[in-house]
């Protein structure tokens, strides 16, 4: 059984000379989230417009739900939703207005009905007879999002949903993805800049860059579970530094307050107690994946 | 035998005075049969042969009230003579207005007509007045007339079921007309190659009348 | 169907749509109102010719005739006002940034365009219809009826009364028939740029050039004239002569049908096989 709810093969974009696209080819797996990332001018929203047939490829193949997206637009779409940059709406008309007239041509049944349910499950009840020229730009964020799951989509692809959204704004998207692919078992494919955002809510991440695919697959195969980045606040960075390379063979990188470096996780306990008996005060100690630096390592060393 | 003669005599000379009527009795004559009617409405058929325009013929409503008060009623759009044709006969009622002279003779729809000129005596708008009339029946079968503010106008006179009454059935109308001219900015077909109508280079025009129906002295309340 | 709904739900809910209506009830009422108050005048001034020969009888300044008058000042003001909209339908979108959201619902894009191809075009007619109806309607109410005296520059038509009412519906229908290039030529721009502006602008630009070769009597642009789209929209002038030139109406139609083919099929080509940037 296919696994994949979006396959790319062999994808080619060329303007003129210049390679957008360079043979590219990526799975996206059903049922999770996916994260796309890469720098700027990697492809990224290149790759998401030849998904959503806004650009036409060069050459290449393009399978979404076991079909082929040429020649199968209109049965596809009924299964898609999406945000492409910011979110954009017919200004001069209501929240409301916008989504049942985007309904009424989703080629969906239930989708007039959802359009409450929707504004409701993006924190938009009450303000759906405003025109959406008084929104603010998180609200047509919101909107954005409310817009992709009116039709109730198998897929849905964001290209930097959470541009310009406060930190509150970031969090409440966050748990909305992570409850649309638990409790409504959708596809999600994303792009952002914000790494931790990736981090924190993806399954699978694809890593792009000058149109090239660099990395793809499980999060967790990608990054060596235990491996850890730890990050110290101490009072004496130079000993402690020192410390640290004499006694874990590691690099390490610091600034006045702060100590970071890579460490397995089974070292953290001796990591401790080697600073402790040495009469180094530790202040604070944190541990995270490295997603940033696997990103970094991979990005510039291509 | 001598009463024949004496009989004979007297009837000769009748008959020599009856042509040797003056043209101003001729006129007078005329005038005096038309001035039986008081009025009359008829329905009129009116035909356009108008360089420069072109219009479909129109029915409309003819009224005729004494001395001189004549208008034709459409709901559409009229080009008529400006002369009314019944203002020479305030000219020709009054005898000591005008001097009458016969200066031919001619046949005019196959009767024999006698040519009057008719000059107005003191100043006045008709310069001129040609008239055909036969006078055995005092019919006009032509008028030509020729007025300081409007110019030279022909009529012709065909008479038929109302020639008791003096009434035509057909007048025709021939009318001097001026070059059509009109700013471009005005024009609707700029620069179009179509003509209205075909130019026969003439600058007459013609008006064709046909009347049926009269309706003679009764109440006229339309004029 | 739920395209074309969505379409022109959108097209009837833009404030610029209203400018249009309004635009030409402004002119309708503007142009009855002065003919009310100094017609006379200005009819003395175009039949001078004739009143030193005839008397003219019968209601001449009537309700067709304004009417007539009014189709002819707006020769320039409808296609400004049919490309105003029709010239926003693909590029507006392009600009607003909605183009993105329309593409990705389950509608192939020669359905939008058709979809939008359509709306313009009824909006093309609805405009038509309601400069007809209203410049009419008030025409006859405020003027009365009679026959028609159609100036030219040689000369002048006079349509009875009875026979204008199909005239006047048959110059509608042409005049839809000829903006419906117009609307179908500021669509296909529509699909090459990113802006409202720039169609409307080249849709207007089009249009005078051509009207300018057009009406030029230079030999070198003989061989073009039968060819150009300006040159058969004003035909509906001809409608109005006494004995119609059917051959000559058939001919400038399928002119104006290959032309609306042909912007139709460039707009959609490129509309369909365009990369959407923005």
């Amino acid at each position: 059984m296919h696994t994949s709810a979006i396959s790319v093969k062999n994808l080619y974009k060329s303007y003129g000379h210049f390679e957008a696209l360079h043979d590219l080819s990526i799975e996206v797996p059903k049922g999770k989230i996916t994260g796309l990332l890469g720098p700027n001018g990697a492809g990224k929203s290149t790759l998401m417009r030849c998904i959503l047939g806004l650009i036409k490829p060069t050459t290449g193949y393009i399978n979404i739900l076991n079909q082929s997206l040429v020649g199968n637009k209109h049965n596809i779409f009924k299964d898609i939703g999406c945000i492409i940059e910011k979110p954009d709406f017919y200004t001069y008309l209501t929240a409301k207005k916008n989504l049942e007239l985007l309904a009424m041509i989703s080629k969906s049944d239930q989708a007039i009905s959802n359009i409450q349910k929707c504004i409701d499950l993006v924190g938009l009840t009450g303000r759906e007879k405003d025109k959406v020229k008084t929104f603010s730009h998180g609200m047509k964020q919101r909107l954005g999002i409310a817009q992709c799951l009116i039709h109730d989509p198998e897929i849905i692809i964001l290209d930097e949903p959470t541009t310009g959204l406060d930190p509150e704004g970031i969090i409440e998207f966050r748990q909305l993805i992570i409850r649309l692919r638990d409790e409504f078992k959708k596809t999600i494919l994303l792009s952002s800049h914000i790494l931790s955002e990736i981090e924190f809510v993806a399954d699978h991440i694809i890593i792009i860059n000058k149109g090239k695919l660099i990395s793809q697959g499980n999060i967790m195969q990608l990054l060596n579970e235990e491996d850890m980045i730890i990050h110290l606040e101490v009072d004496d960075v130079s000993r402690c530094k020192a410390i640290i390379q004499e006694t874990f063979g590691i690099n390490v990188k610091s600034d006045d307050l702060f100590i970071q470096f890579k460490l397995n996780k089974n070292n953290i306990p001796s990591l401790v107690n080697t600073l402790v008996q040495h009469q180094i005060k530790i202040f604070r100690l944190d541990s995270k994946r490295g997603l940033e630096e696997l990103y970094l390592n991979i990005t510039t060393n291509i | 035998m001598k009463m024949k003669y004496y009989i004979g005599f007297i009837l000769l000379c009748i008959a020599f005075s009856v042509d040797a009527q003056s043209p101003k009795q001729i006129v007078h004559s005329c005038v005096k049969k038309f001035e039986l009617i008081n009025s009359y409405k008829a329905k009129v058929h009116l035909d356009f042969d108008l360089p420069d325009i072109n219009m479909k013929s129109r029915d409309a409503k003819v009224y005729y009230k004494k001395p001189n008060k004549f208008k034709i009623k459409s709901q559409g759009i009229l080009f008529l003579p400006k002369q009314n044709p019944y203002e020479s006969f305030d000219l020709l009622r009054d005898t000591n207005a005008y001097t009458a002279v016969l200066v031919n003779e001619e046949i005019v729809q196959q009767k024999k007509c006698k040519i009057i000129l008719v000059v107005p005596t003191k100043q006045e708008d008709i310069i001129l007045c040609k008239l055909w009339i036969e006078d055995r029946n005092q019919l006009i079968y032509k008028i030509q007339l020729t007025t300081k503010s409007n110019g030279t106008i022909l009529a012709d006179y065909y008479y038929g079921s109302y020639i008791k009454s003096g009434l035509p059935d057909k007048t025709i109308y021939e009318i001097e007309m001026n070059k059509f001219k009109i700013p471009k900015a005005l024009a609707v077909d700029l620069n179009g190659k179509k003509k209205v109508k075909k130019s026969t280079g003439a600058n007459t025009g013609t008006i064709q009348m046909l009347f049926t129906e009269y309706q003679i002295n009764i109440p006229v309340t339309e004029i | 169907m739920k395209l074309i709904t969505f379409e022109l739900y959108k097209i009837f809910s833009k404030p610029r749509t209203y400018i249009a209506y309004g635009s030409i009830l402004i002119i309708i009422f503007l142009i009855e109102f002065a003919l009310k108050a100094s017609g006379e005048e200005y009819l003395d001034f175009i039949l001078n010719t004739f009143k030193d020969s005839f008397v003219l009888e019968g209601n001449i300044l009537n309700g067709y005739m304004v009417s007539f008058i009014i189709l002819q000042t707006l020769i320039i003001q409808m296609p400004l006002l049919v490309a105003l909209v029709t010239g926003d339908l693909i590029s507006g979108e392009a600009s607003s940034g909605t183009i993105k959201i329309l593409l990705t619902k389950p509608n192939s894009r020669s359905a939008i365009f058709f979809s939008k191809w359509i709306s313009g075009e009824l909006y093309t007619a609805s405009i038509v219809m309601i400069l007809g109806i209203i410049s009419l309607l008030c025409g006859v109410l405020l003027f009365g009826i009679g026959d028609l005296m159609v100036l030219k520059s040689d000369g002048v038509e006079i349509i009875q009364s009875q026979d204008l009412i199909w005239r006047f519906g048959l110059t509608f229908c042409f005049a839809i028939l000829g903006l419906s290039v117009v609307a179908t030529l500021s669509m296909m721009i529509s699909t090459y740029v990113d802006n409202s502006i720039s169609p409307i602008i080249l849709t207007m630009a089009i249009i005078i050039l051509f009207t300018i070769i057009g009406t030029m009597d230079v030999p070198l642009f003989d061989f073009i004239r039968p060819y150009l789209f300006t040159t058969h929209m004003i035909i509906w002038k001809n409608m109005f002569d006494q004995q119609l030139d059917f051959l000559l109406i058939w001919k400038s139609s399928i002119v104006l049908i290959i032309h609306i083919i042909v912007f139709y099929w460039v707009g959609w080509y490129h509309f369909k096989h365009k990369d959407i940037l923005n």
